[in-house]
C-alpha cells in the first residue's frame, strides 16, 4: 500500500464482517492421512475448537498427526485454538525415515 | 522461450541431467547432458546452476551453420552436420555449449529445451517461460 | 547387463592386485543388488569366525538397479561387512552420488579385501583402478580429506573417506561422503581403516544400457511426476526428517537422557521450524532425488557449516544427552562426521556414560576430569573427540560400543546400556511402543530402525496392544522397506511422500528386462532376511533369543515424566512378542530357521 493511498475495500463493511464471522475451518489432511476422509480431500468444520478436538471430531487421531500446519504456519502445539477461515493442513508420518 | 534455473532451490540432485541425457541421445548418462550443477561445498554451501540462455552465440560462430532455431526460436543442433571445429564451446557465455570426443564422438550438443529437466525437478528450481528482454 | 554397471571390482589390499570380474546373470537374478549381493559375497567369501578388523574381512560395496537411473532417489549403496561392533551381519546404507558414479564406472560392487601395510587411496576411473599413496591425508578430518581429493582430482569426481575415527578402528567409525551423506552403522568404517583404506575416488563416464528404452523413460518420468504431485512434498521438502522431531516429544518417542524418557522439556528449541528457521541455508538431496531431506546448515556460534542435523542426529546428540540448542547439535554432528564416527552410537554411548557418572559409578577419575552431566555442551564435544582418538580412559571405553563398556564396568550399568547385539538404539523410545520394540529387537543389524519403522502404526493400532497383526506388519515392512536397499535406492519417496509403490514395477521392469510384481521382491526380502539370520548363527556360538532382547530399561523403568510417563512393556509381552515373530517366521523358539522354512525359501545349501 502506497503510503496515504486506502487499501481499496471491495464490499461494504458488514457483509465482509458478516461473511468472515461464519467462515469455517478447513482441515485438508496430505499424503496417508487422506484415507481417514475415504473420498473427501477436505472437511469444513467449525471454528473455535482446539487443533486436538477437531482432529478428533472428524475421526482422526490427534497423536497420529505429526505435522500441523495452520495457514501456512507449522504449529506444534494441539492446545491452539483455531480461528474462523483458518486453514489446516495436516499430515502424518509413516514411514520414521 | 528460454530455461531459467533458481540456484537457490537447486538440491543438487541431478535427476535434471539424466533427464537431459536421455532426451538428447537415449543414454542414462548425465555427463551427456546440457544443463551444469556446480556444487560448492562444504564452504559456502549452495549449488550453482548453468543453463542455456539461447542467446544464440554458438549458432553466430558456428561455420557450417548446424546450430539452427526451430519453430520456437529455439536453438538446436543438427548432429549429422556437426564438423567437432569446437568453435562454439568457447563462446558460450554459461559454460553450456559441450564437446567432448571422448563420450560423444561425432557432435558437439546444446540444450534443446525439451522440458524433460524441468518434468523431473522435485525443488522447482528449472523452469521455461518468454524470453525477458534486457 | 541391462541396469547393471557389469562388473565387480575386487581389490586384494595385501597384495595390491585389483581386478574385475563380469557381474553374473544368476547373482543379479537371485539377489538384484545392494544389501542382497552383500550377504551373498559375505556369506560365500568371508570364513566363519573372521576376525571383523583382519585381513580377512571383506568391506562389499554395492548399488542395484535403480542407482544412477531415471529413479526417484536412485542414490543409495550399502556397505556390508562383518560388524566389528557386533560380531554379526552389518550393512550401512550411504545416499549421495557415489552410488550413481559406481554404476558409470561400469561397477556393481566394490569388494574390499586383505589390508594394506601403509595408507592408500583407491582411485577408479572407469576401467582405470589402481592403490594409491595416502599417506599425506592419514590424520587428517574426512571433510579435509574430501576437499583435499577433490582439489587434486576434480569437483565431479565422488569421493567416499573415513575420518580419524576410522583410522583409529573407533568400533561404530562411520565412512563419510558428499559432506554429509554417511554409511554409518555397524562400525564399516572401521574395517575400511582396518584395511588402512582412507579414501576411495571415483569417476565415471558410461552410459547405463536398459531392456527397454521407451518403457523406461515413460515409468521413470511417471514416478517423478508421482512425487511432484504429492501434496505433502512441500512440507517434507522443508522440513526433512526434522519434520518428526516435534511429534516424537508429543508422543514420547524422542530419546531423552539417554531413554529414561520420551519427552524432553528442552526439546521446543530442536524441533524442525526452529532449525530450519535458524540454521539450515541450502536443502541438499542425494542423487536424483525430488524430495531431498538433507538440510545443510550454518551454525554462526561456530562459524561452521554441516549437512544436518537429522532426526537422529538430533535425537542422539540432542535430547539424549541433553542438549537443547540446535546449534550445539549441529556443531556436535559435524565433529562426529569429519571425525568419523556414527552420530547414533556416539550418542547413545555419551548418554550411557553421563547417566553412569550422574549416579556415580563413573567419577572423573574415569573421565579424564570431564564432568559428564547430562547437558554439558563442552563435556559432549570433549568426549566425541576422546572417542574418535581412543584418547584417555573415556575414549577408550566408549569407542568399544556402550554395551562392552557396560560390561567393563559392571556395576548394574548393563541395564541402561541402551542398545541390542552391541548396536546402540537409533532415536526411538520404545517403552510403550511394541511394533517398533519387536522391530528394535529382531532388526538384522541390531538396535536400527530402518528395516521396520512402526510407532505410527502402534498409535493406531493401540501402543499397548500385543497382537500378531503388529508382528505380522513389522515381518513385512523388514520385506519390503530394505528391498530399496538391495535396489539401489531410497525408501523415502514411498514412505513419506506415500506414492504408489506399484509405479516402481515397470520401472523395474524396463530398466532390468525381467519382471518382477512387489510379491517376488517381498520373496525375495525375505531371503535375504533369513540370510542375514544365518550369518549370525554361523558367526557367533550361541546365537538366539537371547541376542534379540531389548534393553531392561524398556521393561522395567517407566519413564516418570513426558508422554509416556508411567508406562512400560512388561517382559512377559516382550517375550510374547518374540514368540509370535518366531513363529510368523518359520523360526523355532531360539529364532533359528527350521529346515522347512529354509527349503521353502530355497536356502538349504545356506543352512548352518
Amino acid at each position: 500500500m502506497v503510503n496515504g493511498e486506502q487499501e481499496y475495500y471491495p464490499y461494504p463493511l458488514f457483509i465482509t464482517h458478516s461473511f468472515f464471522s461464519t467462515m469455517p475451518v478447513i482441515l485438508r489432511p496430505v499424503g496417508h492421512l487422506k484415507s481417514y476422509l475415504k473420498d473427501q480431500a477436505e472437511l469444513v468444520v467449525p471454528a473455535g475448537r482446539s487443533i486436538r478436538e477437531t482432529l478428533r471430531a472428524a475421526g482422526i487421531p490427534p497423536e497420529v498427526v505429526a505435522l500441523v500446519v495452520v495457514n501456512d504456519v507449522h504449529q506444534t502445539d494441539k492446545e491452539m485454538v483455531l480461528q474462523d477461515g483458518d486453514v489446516v493442513r495436516i499430515m502424518a508420518v509413516i514411514g520414521g525415515g | 522461450m528460454r530455461l531459467y534455473a533458481d540456484s537457490a532451490k537447486c538440491s543438487g540432485c541431478n535427476a535434471c541431467r539424466v533427464a537431459c541425457s536421455l532426451n538428447l541421445f537415449g543414454e542414462t548418462n548425465p555427463k551427456k547432458a546440457a544443463l551444469i550443477i556446480e556444487p560448492h561445498f562444504p564452504e559456502p554451501g549452495v549449488y550453482e546452476v548453468k543453463v542455456c540462455t539461447q542467446c544464440g552465440e554458438c549458432a553466430q560462430v558456428c561455420p557450417v551453420e548446424c546450430i539452427k532455431q526451430d519453430d520456437r526460436g529455439v536453438y538446436y543442433v543438427v548432429q549429422e552436420d556437426c564438423i567437432m571445429c569446437e568453435a562454439c564451446v568457447p563462446v558460450c557465455p554459461e559454460g553450456v555449449m559441450f564437446m567432448d570426443a571422448s563420450l560423444v564422438p561425432d557432435t558437439a550438443w546444446e540444450c534443446d529445451l525439451c522440458g524433460d529437466c524441468v518434468e523431473v525437478c522435485g525443488t522447482s528450481a528449472l523452469r521455461i517461460a518468454e524470453k525477458e528482454t534486457a | 547387463m541391462n541396469g547393471y554397471g557389469g562388473s565387480i571390482l575386487r581389490v586384494n589390499l595385501s597384495t595390491g592386485t585389483i581386478t574385475r570380474e563380469p557381474t553374473s546373470l544368476e547373482l543379479a537374478r537371485d539377489f538384484i543388488g545392494g544389501r542382497g549381493f552383500g550377504i551373498y559375497f559375505l556369506t560365500k567369501e568371508v570364513p566363519v569366525h573372521a576376525d571383523p578388523l583382519g585381513p580377512e574381512n571383506k568391506l562389499i560395496i554395492s548399488n542395484g538397479p535403480l542407482s544412477g537411473m531415471l529413479a526417484p532417489g536412485g542414490g543409495k549403496c550399502d556397505w556390508t561387512c562383518k560388524s566389528p561392533l557386533t560380531g554379526g551381519y552389518a550393512d550401512a546404507s550411504m545416499g549421495g552420488h557415489f552410488t550413481a558414479e559406481m554404476k558409470y564406472a561400469g561397477l556393481d560392487s566394490i569388494i574390499l579385501e586383505g589390508q594394506s601395510s601403509k595408507p592408500v587411496y583407491l582411485f577408479i576411473e572407469n576401467a582405470k583402478a589402481e592403490l594409491r599413496d595416502a599417506s599425506s591425508l592419514w590424520g587428517k578430518g574426512a571433510i579435509d580429506t574430501e576437499v583435499e581429493l577433490k582439489q587434486m582430482h576434480g569437483e565431479p569426481y565422488q569421493v567416499a573417506a573415513i575420518g580419524p575415527g576410522g583410522e583409529n578402528q573407533v568400533l561404530y567409525a562411520c565412512i563419510n561422503h558428499d559432506y554429509g551423506r554417511q554409511a554409518g552403522r555397524g562400525g564399516v568404517g572401521a574395517v575400511m581403516g582396518s584395511k588402512k583404506l582412507k579414501a576411495i575416488v571415483l569417476h565415471g563416464t558410461n552410459s547405463v544400457p536398459v531392456a527397454d528404452p521407451e518403457a523406461y523413460r515413460k515409468a521413470g518420468m511417471a514416478l517423478y511426476k508421482a512425487c511432484k504431485a504429492a501434496d505433502n512434498l512441500a512440507d517434507w521438502t522443508r522440513y526433512g526428517t526434522t519434520i518428526v522431531v516435534s511429534w516424537c516429544d508429543e508422543v514420547g518417542a524422542l530419546p531423552t537422557r539417554n531413554f529414561s524418557a520420551g519427552s524432553f522439556e528442552g526439546g521446543k528449541t530442536l524441533y524442525g521450524p526452529v532449525m530450519r528457521e535458524q540454521i539450515v541455508i541450502t536443502d541438499k538431496g542425494c542423487f536424483g532425488c525430488p524430495c531431498p531431506c538433507g538440510k545443510y546448515s550454518n551454525m554462526k556460534r561456530y562459524g561452521t557449516r554441516v549437512e544436518g542435523p537429522e532426526y537422529e542426529t538430533i535425537g542422539m546428540l540432542g535430547s539424549d544427552v541433553g542438549l537443547s540448542d540446535i546449534q550445539d547439535v549441529a556443531q556436535a554432528n559435524l565433529l562426529c562426521d569429519d571425525l568419523g564416527i556414527d552420530s547414533i552410537s556416539a550418542g547413545g554411548c555419551i548418554s550411557w556414560a553421563m547417566e553412569a557418572y550422574e549416579k556415580g559409578v563413573l567419577t572423573k577419575e574415569d573421565t579424564d576430569g570431564l564432568d559428564l552431566r547430562f547437558g554439558n555442551v563442552e563435556a559432549v564435544f570433549t568426549a566425541i573427540k576422546k572417542i574418535a582418538a581412543r584418547e584417555g580412559k573415556l575414549g577408550a571405553l566408549l569407542s568399544e560400543g556402550s554395551k562392552r563398556a557396560a560390561i567393563k564396568v559392571g556395576k548394574g550399568t548393563q541395564d541402561y546400556a541402551i542398545q541390542i547385539k552391541g548396536m546402540e538404539q537409533s532415536a526411538y523410545a520404545i517403552h510403550n511402543a511394541t511394533a517398533m520394540l519387536i522391530s528394535y529387537m529382531t532388526c538384522d543389524v541390531g538396535a536400527h530402525h530402518n528395516r521396520a519403522w512402526a510407532i505410527t502404526y502402534d498409535l493406531q493400532v493401540g501402543r499397548d496392544k500385543v497382537v500378531p497383526e503388529k508382528v505380522a506388519r513389522v515381518i513385512w515392512l523388514q520385506h519390503f522397506r530394505p528391498m530399496f536397499d538391495v535396489l539401489g535406492g531410497c525408501r523415502l519417496q514411498w514412505v513419506e511422500l506415500g506414492i504408489d509403490r506399484d509405479l516402481y514395477v515397470p520401472l523395474l521392469e524396463a530398466i532390468t528386462g525381467i519382471k518382477r510384481t512387489w510379491e517376488d521382491l517381498e520373496k525375495t526380502g525375505e531371503r535375504i532376511w533369513n540370510l542375514t539370520r544365518l550369518y549370525w548363527m554361523r558367526e557367533i556360538d550361541g546365537f538366539g533369543r537371547s541376542w534379540d532382547q531389548p534393553s531392561p530399561r524398556f521393561y522395567t523403568e517407566a519413564p516418570i515424566s513426558g508422554a509416556t510417563a508411567g508406562q512400560i512393556t512388561r517382559l512377559e509381552d516382550v517375550q510374547k512378542l518374540l514368540d509370535m515373530y518366531y513363529e510368523q517366521r518359520g523360526w523355532d523358539a531360539e529364532g533359528h530357521p527350521t529346515s522347512s522354512t529354509l527349503e521353502k525359501l530355497d536356502l538349504l545349501e545356506f543352512a548352518i
